[in-house]
Order: C-alpha cells, then structure tokens, then sequence
C-alpha cells in the first residue's frame, strides 16, 4: 500500500515527459484543469552534454548510450532484448528520447494510413493524413521544424524554419542522387536553424544524438515543457509509476508512483493519460492487474504488448576519396530520399522505406570504425589506413516499414526488474521475410546511390542492432474492441478515463522516424479529450 | 605488474600506434598515454601482465619497431585478445589527444561552445526533383 496520503486530486495525470506527454500536457494546459505529470527521471543540464568536453565522441558508450541497460542511471529501467534482433534504445528524463535523438522529423505519408486498402496487407488506420494535417502544422511550429517546401514526396506542407545547410558532405550525397535521378530532398529537423521561440540557433555542433548543449535540437525539455509549466501544469520529476489504479466502477482513479528516495506514494486523478512509449507502455499496463483486468489494464482484446514494430534499419557507410568535412553539421540530419518509400510489388516486398543521409565521424569514431571493420590495423601500416579513413566517410540509414505482427511482442519479465523492484519488460521479436527482403534491396540500392555520389567502397551493417529507437504498435488504435486497445482518438475501449498517446497506438509503422506524428497524435487527442469533455466517459 | 610508465608496456603502447613520422607526432607511447588508458580503464593494466611478461622475455623495448610488430602479431590467441582490448583503449586515447587532433587538421576543442560554420549548399537541382511531380500515393 502507498506509504503516505493522497496528493490532492488531478483532473488530468499524464504518466511520462517525452514526446507525447509534452506535448498533450501543452495542449491540455488551456482548459485550466488540473494537470499533473509524472516522470521517472529528472530534467537534463544541456551544460553537462558530451559536446561540451574534449572526451565527448567516447559518451555514446557511457551515460548517454543508446542503449537504457549500460548507461548505468538510476532513471533506466532494464529491458530483456536478449530474443530480439534489435535492441532497445531510449531514455528516460524530461524530454524522454527527444534528449537523444536524431530531430529528423518527418510525416507519415497518406498512403500509411491505408496499407489494407492499397496493399492489402495490416490494418488501415481509423484515422487518415488529413485528419492529422492540421496538428502536425501545429507541432512544427511548437518544435521548430527546419526544412523546404515544395516535396514532391508530400503533400504540400511549410515547414517552419529554413532547412539544414548541406554542407560539402550532403552536397556530395545529393550530387548522387541527382546522378541516378533518384528524389530527394533537405530533410525535415526538429533544429532551429535559427533563433526560435527563445532557443537559440544550430551552430553545427554534430553530436545532436547525446543532447544539444546549444538548445537548438527540438528536445521537448526546450520546446512544449517551458510552455506546458507556465501554463500551470505540474511537472513533477524522479517519480516512477508503479501501476495504474483502478476503482470499484472499474475506471482509472490514479496511479501509485516511487520517489528517488524509493517511497510510495499514490496520486488520484479523473482522466489518465499514458505516454511511455511503445515499451514502456504496455509495461505498465500489463503490470496494473486488478480484479476489473486480471490480464492488465485495458486488455480485454489481449493486444497489449502485441503487435510491436520497429523500424529495421540498415546502415550502409561509404567511403570517399575527398575530404568530406563531415564531423560538421547535425549527425543525422542532412537530406532525405523516399525514391523507394511506394509499395512496387517488383521489387519482392510490400511498403517500402527511406534513406537518410547521415555526417561522417570525428577522430575516435574514425579509428574504431576502422578498427572494428578490419580496415585500420595497428602496427605498421596504422597511419596510412587512418588516413584513408579520416574525414572521408558519410553513413546513410535506411527505415524500412514494419509490418504488425502478434508474436512480436513486449512482454513481462518473470525475473528482471528495475530499481524498484518493478517488473521489467521483454521483448520478443523476429524479423519478417518481407523485411528482410526490403532491407536486401535496401542495402543494394543505398551501396548504388554511395558509388554514384564517390564513394569507392562500403560498409554494411543490416539490420542495424542498436536501432531499436523506434516503438510501435503495442496498443493499437483501432474501431473494433477485439482487434485493437484505444479507439480513433486514444481512448481505452476498456476504460473510458484512460488514454495512450505514445507510439503504442500505431496500427502500421511507416517507413519514416514516428516522433512528430506521435506528437500530432497527442495533440489530436487533446483536441478530441477537449471537444468531449462533457461527454467523455459515455 | 603493468604501470603506465613500465618501459615495456609503453613500448607496447608505440607498437599499437607508431609514431608518426610526418606529422613529427610521437607514438602512443611516447605521448604518454598508458596514465590516461590506466585512468580510462582501471582494470586493463593488471590483465596485461601476462603479455607485458611474454613480451619481456623477447625483450620487447629492445627491438626495432619491426621486431616489435611481428612479436606482438605472433601471441598466441590468449594474449593477443587481452592485447585486443589496450588496442581499443590505445586508440581512444591516442585520437582524443590534442597534439594528434590538430595534426589531422581539426581544432583541439569541443563542439560547444564555438560550434562550426557549413556551407548552405546547392540547392539548384531540386527543380528537377520537383518536376517529376507528386510521388506519393493519395488515398
């Protein structure tokens, strides 16, 4: 039992201050309810960001690694990615895994929407692009969204800033492309390319991937949290959920959290929003069994935890002739081709996936790269291999769409737990024929593009085992209680007072990073939560 | 037992990474790194004492750099994966050093605060692209 009294009553709790819980917490503010959020880590000092030291290519392997179980924080929680090809990556603090990631930020396109219908394979989404249209507007002005408009791969959208420089290095990519005739385009950054609602502009540090010391990076600790806090909502940090409550009527009433200090304590509120990711998620839910949901909370359809997807990424490194100058510039932001994103049954495979365009290495990077791949020797012959190396590499990633299937799944460890003695998840995951093959011709055509843009040879890492930064489909959305957990707009079939607005609630993945249209989603449901307030629970 | 200023271990160190002789750069060794791999990696140099030990009974410091090179690629596979691991560390600490980051032309400083200046780019050719016209699917 919780240790001490209730906290006063919240109208709204929202569980994490990620991505989507940043930005409904925002959104919600204007209807002065009372809003508490809970988050199991604290708030991110850009002062102590890796690229602010001497030291810093070495951090990615330390405390601002990808992955949440070698970081050595108390705010991680273990995941068991031993049965899974790809491996968890995410982190947990005010901005959730906005602090690390890369800013590319594009849309889903209309067609993600409608895979059953075109492509006869998944499930469509009960909502389309048009719906979302407007919030992903919204989101791009909140996060400041740098870019070009006119892409012919969208429909027309503005972005709000103007797009990344290319530098040598991206001109040299793009130069690839236009050889092959092949589209693409500046990509869409959450980067303030120059100064935005009081973030000051990118100075091409590089590292963005291990916290932007500039504030430039569209983290949501600098963009929705700021605003969210003046507006009046308590953001309070260090607290992790142990469970969700629920009542004698069957609703959520509340959740029952631990401080830092490992004291319980309970916090009641009329409406739930869950915003934990695609792990963290059904974690919770599958750890609030009661006697309403013996099975977890909100799986009446058995869906939770199932249907996880990823994106399977493939990283294809080529190596030039010319001096690059790529440790400038943000590392993963550069330019975008969705040449092969459409479904083309020739190619072996349904859906397909985009190439992004990453910067080369710094000095360290430079060396173990060489070092792990056989192509920097020590000894005799060190200095000559190095230089073939040095500034002469641009990487590309390629995300290819992964299609929902049940057995993959985020399930709870029966031994692993966190700090707190709280069940941990599993994953248990495989890799699909359809996305092996798309990743098969994936690598062929990224090694294709490299050679036309210079490069004289490649390395190839597919799928790409770290890259599990992208959590999906856990809690599908969806219009029929039995093959799906919340309904068009978010909320639980189950429990009419609780909500998920996470990457959970994707039915299919598409082929692009999710983070803005999971934000779009959450500014959509507080839209929708506003419109119904007066009818919410019916 | 292995310390970072062991005649051996900072032979070793040069062997790993040579000195470089166009850059008039010293090797690992030379620069004195085994103190920053001994802080970095605490517990790596009492692994060493075994090879620290073989390569003693070659008298490794005593040999040329061929000499060196050729004794250290002919450990046998036990020692040559505790060598493994200082290469990965000898590596690390060589590249941060300051005197090798400006010998390979970059500034010896952090991203931040100063950051880098890049080039906008040529953007001229996007007409093309745009002109193929809409490439995604309405549905």
């Amino acid at each position: 039992m919780p240790s001490d009294q209730a906290s006063e009553k919240a109208d709204v709790l929202i569980i994490g201050a990620g991505a989507a819980g940043a930005a409904i917490a925002w959104r919600l503010a204007e209807t002065r309810m009372r809003i508490v959020c809970l988050e199991q880590g604290g708030w991110m000092d850009p002062a102590q960001y890796p690229s602010t030291r001497n030291d810093w290519e070495m951090e990615r392997f330390g405390p601002f690694g990808l992955s949440p179980n070698g970081r050595g924080r108390r705010e991680d929680y273990p995941v068991n990615d031993e049965a899974s090809p790809i491996k968890i990556s995410n982190f947990n603090a005010v901005g959730g895994s906005t602090i690390l990631y890369a800013a590319h930020f594009p849309r889903l396109h209309p067609s993600d929407f409608r895979v059953k219908s075109l492509d006869g394979v998944a499930d469509d989404w009960p909502i389309d692009y048009a719906t979302l249209e407007p919030y992903y507007d919204e989101n791009a002005r909140m996060m400041g969204v740098a870019g070009l408009a006119g892409d012919p791969a969208y429909p027309p959208k503005e972005p709000t800033l103007p797009p990344v420089p290319l530098g040598k290095l991206g001109e040299t990519l793009a130069r690839g492309f236009d050889r092959l005739g092949w589209h693409w385009w500046p990509s869409d950054s959450a980067i303030a390319t120059r100064e935005h609602a009081g973030r000051a502009p990118c100075i091409n540090l590089g590292p963005c991937i291990m916290g932007c010391a500039q504030g430039a990076k569209g983290s949501t600790d600098v963009t929705y949290w700021p605003a969210a806090v003046r507006a009046g909502v308590e953001l309070r940090t260090h607290c992790r959920v142990r469970e969700i409550s629920v009542g004698p009527d069957g609703m959520a009433d509340g959740a029952i959290y631990v401080d830092e200090k490992g004291v319980e304590h309970r916090q009641e509120a009329e409406i739930v929003i869950v915003a934990c990711n695609g792990v963290g998620t059904p974690r919770l839910l599958l750890n609030s069994k009661s006697k309403h949901f013996p099975d977890g909370l909100a799986n009446s359809s058995g869906l939770v935890g199932r249907n996880l997807m990823f994106h399977p990424y493939g990283m294809v490194t080529g190596i030039f002739e010319e001096p690059l100058e790529g440790y400038k510039g943000p590392t993963g932001c550069s330019i975008i081709s969705q040449e092969f994103y459409e479904t083309d049954p020739s190619r072996g495979f349904v859906r397909g996936y985009s190439f992004e365009m990453l910067r080369g290495m710094g000095p360290v990077s430079t060396a173990l790269f060489g070092l792990s791949g056989g192509r920097i020797p020590f000894g005799a012959g060190h200095h000559e291999a190095y230089a073939r190396l040095h500034d002469r590499t641009a990487g590309m990633v390629i995300i290819c769409e992964d299609l929902p299937e049940e057995h993959n799944r985020v399930v709870l460890d029966p031994e692993l737990t966190d700090a707190d003695g709280i069940p941990a998840p599993r994953i248990e995951y495989t890799l699909s024929e359809n996305s092996r093959r798309m990743l098969d011709h994936s690598v062929e055509r990224g090694k294709e593009v490299l050679a036309a843009a210079g490069a004289v040879d490649f390395a190839v890492d597919a799928p790409l085992a770290p890259a599990g930064w992208h959590l999906m489909g856990t809690a599908r959305m969806g219009t029929d209680p039995e093959r799906s957990v919340v309904n068009d707009w978010g909320r639980s079939h189950d429990v009419k007072n609780l909500f998920i607005v996470d990457g959970s609630v994707f039915v299919t993945s598409g082929g692009v990073n999710p983070t803005n249209t999971i934000q779009a989603l959450a500014l959509y449901v507080a839209d929708r939560i506003q419109k119904n307030l007066t009818t919410l629970f019916d | 037992m292995t310390t970072p200023d062991h005649p051996t271990f900072v032979a070793l160190l040069d062997t790993l990474v040579p000195p470089h002789l166009e850059h008039g750069l010293a090797g690992a060794g030379g620069l004195g790194l085994g103190a920053r791999i001994a802080e970095r990696a605490a517990g790596l140099l009492p692994v060493l004492d075994p090879v620290i030990a073989e390569l003693e009974r070659h008298e490794f410091a005593a040999l040329d750099a061929a000499g060196r090179d050729r004794v250290v690629k002919e450990l046998d596979p036990e020692l040559a994966g505790l060598v493994g691991g200082l290469v990965f560390q000898t590596f690390v600490s060589y590249y941060e050093h300051p005197a090798v980051v400006v010998a390979l032309g970059l500034e010896a400083r952090p991203p931040h605060p100063e950051g880098y200046p890049l080039e906008e780019g040529d953007l001229s050719s996007l007409e093309k692209v745009r002109q193929r016209g809409p490439l995604y699917r309405t549905a």
